[in-house]
């Protein structure tokens, strides 16, 4: 039996998936130039929303799911005008510690309106795609494909043709420079935020069509993430797609084709992260800005 | 009246362990998010040593004190595995690799069961007996721990008032002005993280005697969370701070006790509790209660 399609169906699965959540935090990264550790928590908040809604209140798909994507995106510039603003200009670690803090209670509160189990509203024989030979593919599948391919492109094109998404990267790249040009720092800082919340609740509804729910599931997310995008060089969208290329085949191909236990592929998606590193500090594609600063 | 002993002898191990990492995260300046795997390999180390453990043939088995010890020792090696890739990284590089460092050793915990007995945890570690005496009654570990937070706390502040330490002070806040007086950096950073987890790995072998029941799910990002949270409460770069923020942090759920509340909604409060402190505190305080008025992470 050959599996190696379908182990690749499942890797762009993941990867869509990482890729969304991925595009959101190294987006928040690139303006404000902290790690957002509650950046897989709000994936997750996104996903128990969308789950009260839909299979709790018994409200149709589109709905929860639109006041799932607008809750998440409002919950985002919430916590952004309220947490993060006041520590703008600190030191980089203490709005990192501050997410962390932030991450927490987003995780708690979670636990104890859901409970510490997992979740799900999956179809219990959800429609499935025959490919080639033995591979299959569920329709929840090829929709987080493709709408993950449609929003991560929609977003190359918003960064490149709107005027807030010019305003943003004018804002990553020197917020001195941006604000003396007329671009309102705030506002472009907040619609940053809220656009990387966005993607993340995105990101939290997709993956949770195709697993179970658990309040667990924003820390492990996270950890991908934030290995993908280091991998890539923090604050590259590009990059950031191609390191979660790279961790959603490396973890899928190293479960299908090694004896290595599924608890161990995060230690795994670490150790290659660490060795990128140690040859290219500033990841694969990112690091101009940072090693001009460092000289 | 036993689970006062029992709270002291926490609130001294969790000094022991907030002090060392305050040497990374507040002295230092590195922000090192792998520092729960360092106690975490300190209590496995003691657990498995005080046990006993049969390796190719032959049954090993350590007294407690060298045991202790030990736990340091394995602890203060992986610090310099750890450091020996990691140490020239920037700053949220350095975050997120130390995490996953804090991972990859998690991952060990549970995927190494003839050495840790993975998810089912090391049950029955005993309480240690030292020159005969034995500490097996809260009220004498309580004794115990205090003991060892004193000698600890005492070689940290030496070593924290001695050119070495000046000089990991030094290299926070301007590395560059550091290399220029001839200094290699990057060697004294390897050497702090050594004396950090040497000292995290004593203190988790004191927790994994004093819980007498360990697994991997003691020592994950949670753990980590309880940590930072006493380095920042404190003060960082706090000698004191550590040790004040060490006895707030554990005594803060104490009360939540007394609500009655079911259980399923204790545990994540508690959670909930440390993330607003450590929000409120990097808002309004960021020093913490006792920390110096200096800019630490400012690079």
């Amino acid at each position: 039996m050959n599996i190696v399609f379908q182990v690749i169906i499942f890797s762009l699965v993941a990867t869509s998936v990482y890729a969304l959540v991925a595009a959101g935090l190294t987006l928040t990264f690139g303006t404000l130039e902290f790690i957002n550790f509650a950046h897989g928590d709000m994936a997750m908040t996104g996903a128990f929303l969308f789950f009260a809604l839909y299979s709790g209140l018994h409200w149709p798909l589109f709905l929860s799911f639109a006041l799932t994507l607008f809750g998440i995106t409002f919950l985002g510039i919430f916590i952004e005008k309220t947490t993060f603003r006041p520590v703008r200009d600190k030191q980089e670690f203490i709005p990192l510690i501050l997410s962390i803090g932030v991450s927490i209670i987003l995780v708690s509160t979670v636990t104890m309106i859901f409970g510490g189990g997992s979740q799900t509203y999956i179809e219990a024989a959800p429609t499935i795609f025959h490919l080639m030979q033995d591979s299959v593919i569920t329709l929840p599948q090829v929709l987080i494909i493709i709408t993950s391919c449609i929003v991560i492109a929609g977003l190359f094109l918003f960064l490149r043709m709107t005027k807030i998404g010019k305003a943003i990267r004018a804002v990553s790249d020197n917020k001195m420079v941006a604000s003396i040009l007329g671009i309102d720092v705030n506002k472009t800082i907040m619609m940053t935020f809220a656009l990387a919340s966005f993607l993340a609740a995105l990101g939290g509804i997709l993956v949770a069509f195709d697993q179970n729910l658990s309040p667990r599931m924003g820390l492990a997310l996270s950890i991908k993430v934030f290995a993908a995008i280091t991998l890539g060089g923090v604050g590259n969208l590009f990059g950031a797609v191609i390191g979660a290329f790279i961790i959603g085949f490396t973890e899928n191909f190293l479960i299908a084709y090694t004896s290595v236990p599924g608890s161990f592929k995060e230690a795994f998606v670490f150790m290659i992260l660490i060795f990128v590193l140690l040859f290219r500090p500033y990841g694969l594609f990112g690091g101009k800005k940072e090693e001009m600063e460092s000289r | 009246m036993e689970y006062i002993f029992h709270i002291l002898s926490l609130m001294c191990i969790y000094a022991i362990l907030a002090l060392s990492m305050n040497f990374i995260v507040g002295y230092l300046g590195i922000l090192n998010l792998g520092f729960a795997a360092f106690y975490g390999i300190g209590a496995y180390t003691f657990a498995i040593l005080v046990r006993g453990i049969a390796i190719s043939g032959h049954f090993i088995q350590l007294s407690f004190l060298a045991s202790f010890f030990t736990a340091g020792i394995v602890s203060a090696f992986f610090g310099l595995l750890l450091a020996l890739p990691t140490i020239r990284l920037k700053s949220h590089y350095m975050a997120i690799s130390t995490l996953g460092f804090l991972m990859i050793i998690h991952g060990l915990f549970i995927n190494l069961p003839n050495l840790t007995r993975g998810a089912l945890g090391i049950p029955g570690i005993p309480r240690p007996i030292i020159f005969g005496f034995s500490f097996f009654t809260l009220q004498s570990f309580f004794l115990l721990s205090f003991i060892f937070f004193l000698m600890v706390g005492f070689i940290l502040h030496r070593i924290l008032h001695s050119p070495f330490g000046k000089l990991i002070e030094a290299i926070r806040e301007d590395e560059t002005a550091v290399k220029s007086l001839g200094k290699h950096t990057v060697f004294y950073k390897i050497q702090a993280f050594i004396v950090s987890s040497f000292f995290a790995g004593i203190g988790g072998a004191l927790l994994a005697s004093l819980l007498g029941y360990i697994n991997p799910w003691n020592f994950n990002v949670d753990e980590l969370l309880k940590t930072l949270a006493m380095v920042i409460v404190g003060g960082m770069a706090s000698f004191w701070g550590s040790i004040v923020g060490a006895i707030l942090i554990i005594l803060l759920p104490e009360p939540l006790r007394l609500l009655h509340l079911p259980p399923g909604i204790v545990g994540p409060l508690r959670y909930a509790l440390y993330g607003l402190i450590i929000i409120l505190f990097m808002i309004f305080r960021p020093n913490g209660i006792l920390g110096k008025r200096t800019n630490i992470f400012s690079k």
